[in-house]
């Protein structure tokens, strides 16, 4: 569904990737891990295309979205749930969904839409007319989701989702991303926690100063040496 | 110091040469009245870009209202000159404008004190109001003549001496030695460590106050200084037309001075004088479109910033020595003089304190609002100790670092100091007090050398006056001397000496780096704090940097507390390590003990799974 | 009592113009971080429209101010297209001197098309006043407050219940999450700018039915005074700009009758300046800090 060729980035002076290459099968549920600083946000910002790119290409659905307008992008089915949730906090609950819905015309099914989430979010529900910013940190990183869930999208990318949290809403988090998954939304999930990652991943790759350093599947990862050098600097 | 004295003689000369020239062709009358003016007019209008660029492009600070002080300056001059008519004119009109440019300097001080704790636009709202505010005023007493204005002020041109012609060329030359000594000041000041810290401000605040200069008492003096300069202005204006209206003095004003300014480059003062000249004299000999004369200021204001928004010459200064200086060198002559000793800056003496931490932190905490951001927080670090501080994001350590350096005030708990408490100390007290910082976002002066990047920091260390500064005095020289010795040996420390005169921002990522902790470093402090010091650095970057630092901790004797993400480098130098998470410190001990405790795990590869739990048990 | 009655009124009348005025600023404010100095001219720009509407081409009054909404509308959003869209990425001092040009020109050029002297403005309202035991009310001060407020009303409706004006409301907070959200961010700035100069027009009509003399220099008392009143009520907020508008027109207002005529421009900025001081953001508005 997603395949990123050769992506090299630069954050200012910084070069943050170095010819990164990936991709994300559709059903996935795909995992970038790594450590601060070593490029993940970046690549999410890159294919959002609100970053630009040095070199590399960006194909969605056999598309070539490397030239893309930064709008356009949802309506092809790609949305990303920014880093530090970045909800609109002086609009409510509803209105920031709303948000999410913006470029939708078909009322009927974004009513239907906004009804499961909800559903799958009923702490949502009782505040919907609650300004976003007097939310907590968790209900927040939900509304976040919910937000780029009304969009509709074929490929999910979230940032950072865990980022803090306390553990018990950490877990809550990722069951809500299971079940997304299994509700049919492919997801590419950059984390900086890598066993919650890893624990409901199909693959990950692990990234270290802009390059990939290890990839495979999240089981055989998480009891990689590599992923616990690149995080604790032990052998 | 040879070099300045004939760069000085160079200029002198040439200028006077240019006076002489000019002096004698008024005085002849082969140029009239309508030319000679026009000079007098680009005089004053050159003094007065350059007083607002010493506050917009110099301190980068946006003001709108300097009309204001302009008409200050004026109306002031004025009155002085009609209440002493038994007087001498020449003497009547020195008081005047010294009377003009001090009661400006004491508006500008006054409106500075509240003004310039806004920042950006609002600042440049408020000086617009004050300005306006100056205007209505003076519009309404009596003494300044209302709205009708002051009139019959004596006029240069006409009571400087007996003969018509000979009291224009004196105009011209009043005018013109006043401009060269407001240009003069404005460049030596600029060259000065006082000129450094103005500019330091400008490039990044927050790092400038790191660095330990005091930002509040620098901004008023150039907003005040400034000032003065657009009141003397003022005063040779009213003397020149002979009338004054509240009109004269608007908001139209302010934005033409703004105009040429810009056009010419804030912070270029070569760039205002060339452009004020250009400003003035060209719709004068275009005077057929007088009517398009705004039009096309309009047009051009709005094409050069959409264009060329840094103006003609940007932020360059020309420099006739420096030209001469290349030529000088093509035929070398060398001959030895005798030079004056350099004075190295102080090095405070810190106690040794062995045994005894140099800084401890007890109960620290803050809350912003509602929300604890740290609490409970006690650390300490002993000399010349490389202490880690680590925890996932958001875990509050740069609010630590922020509290440790005055940036924000802690709701509760102490910071000692080499003994002494420093909480609710500014910030630039505490650099000055021994710690030193550098950033997670790179905060480098940008349009600044690397070498006067680090000279910035010499600042407190240094002792001389800013008039000893204008004047290039003896203790002017050999500070200068002394810190450009220092900052050299810096720079040499951390292999930079080939890249001493580049611009900061041309240099590398990893190159901004080290400058930021040299420029840390020339504040002689006891404790360094680094702020994610290897932020997108490659392994042997990172590598480089660890070797950096124990270096430093040798050779400067102090002591390194440091926030990391980057695991190698932490394991790899710091002695001991302080985990926090969720604003709490949740574990303290060696890399070893750090690296193998559960709580520390769990806060970074998050909790683990059940599943997970299971496999490990197997 | 009366004259306090009466003063109260007439500031209420000139406070619900600047009202209208404020918001183009606040709007613009909000959602591109402008202080867009030429938005006090479109004043100017939409009272020369309808002079030449009545006088030269000919047109019904109702006809002329019609075309001097939509040109004014128009120009709003060319204005924003050429000179404020390339520098958006520009240090924010670029873009106030680029507005303070525009304004410049504005003039300038309304001053060689016009000649600077004042010609007087083509409507007028000759109904008589309605007395209410002593205290006079015109009806242009009712025409007046009643199209301010309901205009106002209109937009805060529009703002929080419609698709678009939610749309604004988030790019304002956001620009780059809207983005994400799918938001096309410059055709609302677009649009935002286009109301703003809808609206500023509308308060041409407003403010030249009270003071019917039409110069180049029409938009800029006025137009500080507007932008003041946003600056006092919370620079980007709506509702602070309302706010500000109606603070603003009565201690003018009140400062003319009882302190002095003269000095009540200075006595605004100083009102201006003691708000600013206490309240860095305004009446209503929060202080943002920076990251270190």
């Amino acid at each position: 569904m997603l395949i990123v060729k050769d992506l090299s980035l630069y954050f200012g002076a910084i070069h943050a990737l170095h010819g990164i290459s990936f991709h994300v099968e559709e059903g996935e549920i795909v995992t970038l891990i790594g450590a601060n600083g070593a490029g993940k946000t970046s690549i999410l910002c890159a294919i959002s295309r609100i970053l630009p790119i040095k070199t590399g290409d960006i194909i969605f659905n056999g598309n070539s979205i490397t030239n893309t307008a930064p709008h356009l992008l949802p309506q092809y089915g790609l949305s990303q749930v920014p880093e530090g949730r970045r909800v609109f906090a002086r609009m409510s609950v509803k209105e920031n969904l709303e948000m999410g819905a913006f470029f939708r015309k078909d009322t009927a099914q974004i009513r239907r839409d906004r009804d499961r989430v909800y559903e799958q979010f009923p702490r949502l529900k009782e505040r919907r007319h609650q300004l976003a910013g007097t939310l907590s940190g968790g209900e927040q990183q939900m509304l976040a989701i919910g937000r780029a869930l009304m969009s509709s999208p074929k490929l999910l990318m979230m940032d950072e989702p865990s980022m803090g949290l306390s553990p018990i809403l950490v877990s809550e988090i990722f069951e809500i991303i299971k079940t997304i998954n299994e509700a049919g939304t492919t997801v590419l999930l950059v984390e900086q926690n890598a066993n919650m990652a890893l624990s409901v991943s199909h693959r990950g790759y692990v990234l270290e100063t802009g390059k990939i350093i290890a990839e495979g599947k999240s089981q055989d990862l998480l009891n990689n040496e590599l992923v616990k050098k690149a995080y604790l600097g032990i052998a | 110091m040879r070099n300045r004295r004939n760069a000085s003689l160079l200029n002198f000369f040439s200028l006077f040469i240019i006076f002489i020239i000019l002096f004698s062709f008024i005085r002849s009358g082969q140029m009239n009245n309508y030319y000679s003016n026009i000079l007098v007019t680009v005089g004053i209008s050159i003094i007065m870009a350059v007083s607002l660029n010493i506050t917009s492009g110099l301190l980068g600070q946006l003001a709108l209202g300097h009309a204001g002080f302009m008409s200050v300056g004026a109306y002031t001059a004025g009155i002085i000159t009609k209440s002493l008519p038994d007087m001498p004119f020449a003497f009547s009109l020195a008081i005047a404008l010294l009377a003009g440019g001090i009661l400006a300097a004491l508006f500008g001080f006054l409106i500075g004190m509240p003004a310039l704790r806004l920042k950006g636009d609002y600042l440049a709202i408020v000086t617009l109001g004050f300005g306006e505010i100056i205007r209505v005023v003076v519009e309404n007493l009596n003494i300044t003549g209302g709205a009708a204005g002051l009139s019959r002020i004596t006029r240069m041109s006409r009571a400087l001496a007996v003969d018509k012609k000979m009291s224009a060329a004196i105009q011209f030359g009043v005018v013109f030695w006043l401009m060269v000594i407001v240009v003069t000041i404005t460049f030596t000041l600029g060259r000065s460590r006082h000129g450094r810290a103005i500019l330091s401000i400008r490039e990044n605040e927050i790092a400038s106050e790191a660095a330990g200069i005091p930002t509040t008492y620098y901004k008023l003096f150039a907003f005040t200084l400034g000032a003065f300069f657009a009141g003397i202005a003022g005063g040779l204006y009213a003397h020149q037309i002979g009338l004054l209206t509240p009109r004269h003095f608007d908001f139209n004003r302010s934005i033409e001075y703004l105009v040429m300014v810009v056009l010419g480059g804030m912070g270029s003062i070569t760039g205002s004088i060339v452009s004020s000249a250009i400003l003035v004299s060209l719709p004068e000999f275009l005077r057929g479109f007088a009517d398009w004369r705004m039009v096309i200021y309009s047009l051009t204001l709005i094409l050069m910033m959409i264009f060329r928004p840094s103006g003609l010459l940007g932020t360059k200064e020309f420099s006739l020595s420096k030209t001469v200086h290349k030529i000088q060198k093509f035929l070398a002559k060398k001959f030895v003089r005798k030079e004056r000793k350099p004075k190295l800056p102080f090095v405070p003496n810190y106690d040794v304190w062995e045994g005894k931490p140099v800084l401890t932190v007890e109960n620290l905490g803050i809350r912003f609002g509602g929300l604890v951001a740290a609490e409970n927080i006690n650390l300490h670090v002993m000399n010349d100790e490389i202490v880690g501080l680590i925890g996932p994001n958001g875990a509050g350590k740069t609010t630590v670092f922020n509290m440790l350096q005055g940036v924000y005030v802690p709701t509760c708990g102490s910071i000692t100091l080499l003994g002494k408490d420093i909480v609710g100390k500014s910030t630039y007290e505490i650099a000055s007090s021994g710690i030193a910082r550098t950033f997670q976002n790179i905060r480098l002066f940008k349009s600044m050398t690397v070498l006067e990047n680090v000279k910035v920091a010499f600042h407190t260390r240094m002792t001389y006056s800013p008039l000893s500064g204008i004047t290039r005095a003896s203790r002017y020289d050999s500070e200068e001397r002394g810190i450009d010795i220092r900052a050299r040996e810096l720079l040499h420390v951390f292999d930079m000496d080939d890249v001493a005169d580049e611009n900061a921002a041309s240099l590398p990522y990893g190159m901004q780096r080290k400058l930021e902790i040299c420029r840390a470093l020339a504040t002689n402090p006891k404790v360094l704090l680094l702020d994610e010091p290897a932020a997108g650095m490659n392994p042997t970057e990172t590598a480089e940097l660890m070797d950096t630092i124990r270096r430093i901790r040798t050779r400067f004797s102090v002591a390194i507390l440091l926030i990391e993400h980057d695991m190698s480098l932490v394991m790899g130098i710091c002695e001991r390590i302080y985990v926090l998470n969720y604003g709490h410190v949740i574990a303290e001990g060696t890399p070893e003990e750090i690296a193998s405790n559960e709580e520390v795990i769990t806060a970074y590869l998050g909790m683990s799974n059940k599943d997970n739990k299971e496999d490990k048990a197997c | 009592m009366t004259l306090f009655l009466s003063q109260l009124l007439n500031g209420i009348h000139v406070g619900s113009i600047y009202a209208l005025i404020a918001l183009g600023y606040t709007m613009v404010y909000g959602i591109v971080q402008l202080i867009n100095f030429a938005h006090g001219d479109i004043l100017m720009l939409s009272a020369y429209l309808v002079v030449v509407g009545i006088t030269k081409l000919g047109l019904s009054p109702a006809l002329s101010v019609l075309l001097s909404i939509v040109v004014a509308v128009v120009f709003g959003v060319i204005l924003e297209r050429v000179a404020y869209r390339p520098l958006r990425s520009s240090p924010r001092i670029s873009s106030l001197i680029t507005a303070i040009g525009v304004s410049m020109l504005m003039q300038n050029v309304a001053q060689l098309i016009f000649s600077p002297n004042p010609i007087p403005y083509p409507i007028t309202l000759s109904v008589p006043a309605l007395n209410l035991g002593g205290l006079y009310l015109s009806f242009t001060t009712i025409l007046t407050v009643v199209l301010s407020v309901g205009l106002m009303f209109l937009l805060q409706i529009f703002v929080s219940s419609t698709k678009a004006g939610k749309a604004m409301r988030a790019v304002s907070e956001d620009t780059g999450t809207a983005l994400l959200m799918g938001i096309h961010v410059n055709r609302i700035i677009s649009l935002t700018f286009a109301i703003g100069s809808g609206l500023a027009a509308i308060g041409s009509l407003l403010y030249c039915i009270a003071y019917p003399s039409v110069a180049p220099t029409l938009g800029s008392l006025p137009g500080i005074k507007a932008f003041i009143a946003a600056v006092l009520g919370g620079i980007g907020l709506i509702p602070g700009a309302m706010l500000g508008g109606f603070i603003l027109g009565i201690a003018e207002s009140l400062a003319k009758a009882y302190i002095s005529s003269r000095m009540s421009d200075a006595i605004v900025y100083g009102i201006l300046i003691i708000v600013l001081l206490f309240k860095p953001a305004g009446l209503l508005g929060t202080k943002t800090r920076e990251k270190v």
